[in-house]
């Protein structure tokens, strides 16, 4: 065989080699968008979603959604979602009842209320905020709700 | 070369390039198929946009909780989606303390009282879905790609978990899940903003500091959020293309 031959032969069999690699390792739906698999979109789509808003919460929950959305007197609380404090509710409802879910009462309350109401320089001033420890502080040792009986409605203690 | 030669060798090519154009062509996009990955939704109708209101936030971490529930990120303090960050300027000091205890999954403490702040904010940080991802870039088998929506995802069965991705990311957006043997990101929860619901951290938000929405819609919240305030992106001298907006930071947030 000449030289030019074996030149096109190996040539031959570098082309021959790189289909046969590509056809056995690359997934099916690769390079149909793009250089991934589309498969994976569906499976991404069709992931389970968890969080779910307070409107689901209010099919049975009628009386906290009233509180916490009530407009006279203003609830301060009207824009939280109820899994801000209860936690993710994991609610599957099967023939569109609710059977179980994970939200529950938060079992420290007053470490959930100072989440959000803890005192730091880097919240917004119109925040309302408070300490409970040090010079200032407002009822330490008591727990929030002693004074703020609604938390899904609160108004300050008069 | 011989004449003959040069004609067997131009043929062979010809054929060589023929079969391979004709046998390994990608197949063109058709609608049905398009529909049978995507499970019925356009996504070509929609390019979501994100949005953070920094004067607003409280850092109460609850944007962090609900998105390691919701996606099921480890719950060690090393692993985060969405994290929070506290900025703090003291009066004596050139630079400002950045800290994130836990990503803030379980707020702050107030760890500043004796000493005079100047100014501090806190800064949610997420994946900022760069419209040219760097990380998509340098992955080697094309396990993490970027949809027509404008999101970067991941293919964790495909993922092998060589960490190149996490090292590309300027932003620290990316991080190796161990329990399932591959790099992971924030999605902006593309399991639910395909079907219509808002990213989980943006409904856990007690104060409305997150702003999430479809750009191609003119009334969406985040066209308004873009419009009423003046933005800044992270980065913007990389070229990445970051899209969260933020609102109400200062330039040493990278």
């Amino acid at each position: 065989m000449s030289f030019t031959g074996r030149l096109l032969l190996i040539a031959l069999i570098c082309v021959v080699a790189y289909i046969v690699v590509k056809y056995a390792t690359e997934p099916p739906s690769f390079n149909v968008y793009g250089h991934y698999r589309a498969a994976n979109l569906s499976k991404q789509l069709s992931k389970e979603t968890k969080f779910i808003g307070k409107e689901t919460c209010q099919t049975c929950h009628e009386q906290e959604y009233n509180d916490l959305c009530s407009t006279e007197p203003s609830s301060a609380h009207r824009d939280l979602q109820c899994g801000a404090c209860h936690g993710l509710g994991v609610a599957r409802p099967k023939e569109g009842v609710i059977l179980s879910h994970g939200c529950k009462i938060p079992p420290d309350v007053t470490k959930q209320c100072m989440y959000c109401h803890e005192m730091l320089p880097s919240k917004p001033k119109d925040m309302p905020q408070i300490t409970l420890k040090g010079e200032n502080a407002h009822f330490p040792g008591m727990t929030c709700t002693i004074c703020h009986t609604n938390t899904h409605k609160p108004a300050y203690y008069k | 070369m011989k004449r003959r030669d040069f004609i067997k060798a131009t043929g062979t090519v010809t054929l060589a390039a023929g079969v391979y154009l004709t046998v390994l062509k990608p197949s063109p996009v058709n609608a049905k198929e398009e529909k049978d990955w995507l499970n019925g939704y356009d996504w070509n109708k929609h390019y979501w946009g994100f949005g953070i209101d920094s004067t607003k936030c409280i850092g109460c971490g609850s944007c962090v909780r609900a998105c390691k529930e919701e996606n099921d990120v480890p719950k060690d303090p090393y692993h985060f989606r969405c994290w929070v960050e506290r900025y703090a300027h003291l009066k004596g000091e050139e630079k400002p303390k950045v800290d994130s205890p836990n990503g803030g999954y379980n707020s702050f403490p107030d760890k500043y009282k004796k000493e005079e702040v100047l100014k501090a904010f806190f800064v949610p940080k997420l994946c900022n879905q760069c419209a040219v991802p760097p990380c998509v870039q340098v992955c080697p088998v094309g396990a993490t790609y970027q949809t027509k929506d404008g999101v970067v995802l991941v293919d964790n069965d495909y993922c092998i978990g060589c960490r190149y991705c996490i090292s590309a990311c300027p932003f620290g957006a990316r991080y190796m899940n161990d329990e399932a043997g591959c790099a992971d990101k924030c999605t902006w929860c593309y399991h639910r903003i395909t079907k219509g619901l808002e990213p989980a951290c943006v409904l856990a938000c007690p104060v409305g500091a997150r702003i999430f929405g479809d750009l191609k819609d003119e009334n969406s919240e985040i066209n308004k959020f873009i419009e009423e305030h003046k933005i800044i992106t992270l980065k913007p001298d990389l070229g990445c293309e970051a899209k969260v907006a933020y609102v109400g930071i200062d330039s040493e947030v990278r």
